[in-house]
């Protein structure tokens, strides 16, 4: 059963087989719960949404078309799951939500990171948890999940050269910080 | 200049380059430093975020959502049966009726039919037996709360039938 893929057991959960779904969940909690952490930076919010997204995503099984990949179809009710979540907190979306225009600062908490941390590594760990939702996000869809950019334009409701570019941007936010702490002499 | 080299960077990175941008931007490295230095910064930025911690659902995670599932499926299948039960005793009703009418209008037309043979005399006798009782009030009603009361019963046997295989299917 587990060399099924994600269509087979959609197929299978479709014709009445609900405990398949089982299959699906273990497949994506994992990567979901990733996601969800790190848009609401909070472990029972996450796993509040992680709920309501395997939910939803059930209920939803019909209106999925097959036209994308089952973890993008799925990955976008995670994200926008999410974001309800994040608007119902009454948290400041706006901020968190840093528009593509517009640029991000790190400077706030580089020095207080930078302080407390040992080696490269784990100052660009800590700085991702830093950087604006979106990008976070892009990243983590990039390198975890393993989405490509037009699946994550997708995911985002964002253009294909939007999230190029917050990917772009991410990345060279993180390189900037390595190298303002001439953090290269250790790297090279 | 520099966000075009930092494209060519990041391209490079995902191996997303074309061979004569590579060339071209080796052409860059080879004459400056610095963007070498970037570009040795960028894909340790890379290598870290290619070995990033995925954080661990908790446990329970899938029993959760599964038990929830199944709650709400069985609540669905409860009201569709209740709704199913409720037209199919309706219409075995109205059924009854028609039938009733049907017999009642067979009744009265069947005294001016003229049968011939004994097996439609013995239906005649018949016809007659069933109509002397149909005048009568109390057969009727006697008939009628029979009626109801089979339907009724039929009703919760249906429904105890299907919770006890809900619960059946629970336990599974």
């Amino acid at each position: 059963m587990k060399n099924l893929t994600d269509i087979e057991i959609i197929e299978s959960v479709k014709k009445g087989n609900t405990a398949d779904f089982s299959l699906i969940i273990k497949r994506y909690k994992d990567r979901a719960f990733n996601l969800l952490k790190r848009l609401l930076k909070n472990e029972m919010d996450a796993e509040e949404a992680l709920q309501d997204s395997f939910l939803k995503a059930f209920n939803s099984l019909n209106s999925f078309r097959y036209d994308s990949q089952f973890s993008t179809w799925f990955y976008k009710i995670v994200y926008n799951t999410g974001l309800t979540k994040l608007s119902s907190k009454k948290r400041k979306i706006e901020q968190e939500m840093t528009s593509i225009d517009e640029h991000f600062d790190l400077a706030d908490y580089d020095n207080e990171i930078y302080s407390s941390t040992e080696n490269p590594k784990e100052y660009i760990l800590k700085m991702i948890d830093k950087l604006p939702v979106r990008n976070a996000l892009v990243l983590i869809l990039f390198y975890v999940d393993g989405l490509s950019i037009n699946e994550i334009s997708n995911v985002l409701g964002t253009s294909l050269v939007n999230t190029k570019v917050m990917l772009h941007r991410s990345r060279n936010a993180l390189r900037d910080l390595l190298l303002k702490h001439n953090f290269q002499e250790e790297l090279l | 200049m520099n966000d075009y080299i930092d494209e060519l960077m990041n391209d490079y990175i995902d191996n997303s380059l074309s061979t004569e941008k590579i060339n071209e931007l080796n052409k860059i490295l080879e004459k400056n430093e610095n963007e070498l230095k970037k570009l040795k910064a960028l894909r340790f930025v890379d290598e870290v975020l290619k070995n990033l911690e995925v954080y661990s659902a908790p446990e329970d995670i899938t029993e959760k959502v599964m038990k929830l599932i199944s709650e709400k499926s069985n609540a669905i299948k409860r009201s569709v049966n209740k709704f199913m039960v409720s037209v199919f005793s309706f219409l075995t009703f109205v059924l009854f009726a028609i039938c009733l009418v049907v017999l009642w209008i067979v009744v009265k037309e069947s005294s001016s039919i003229n049968l011939s043979n004994e097996l439609n005399d013995f239906l005649k006798k018949g016809i007659s037996f069933v109509n002397n009782h149909m005048n009568n009030n109390l057969f009727l009603i006697i008939t009628s709360s029979m009626t109801l009361i089979i339907i009724s019963a039929l009703y919760f046997i249906i429904e105890s039938h299907k919770e006890f295989k809900n619960k059946l299917k629970d336990i599974s």
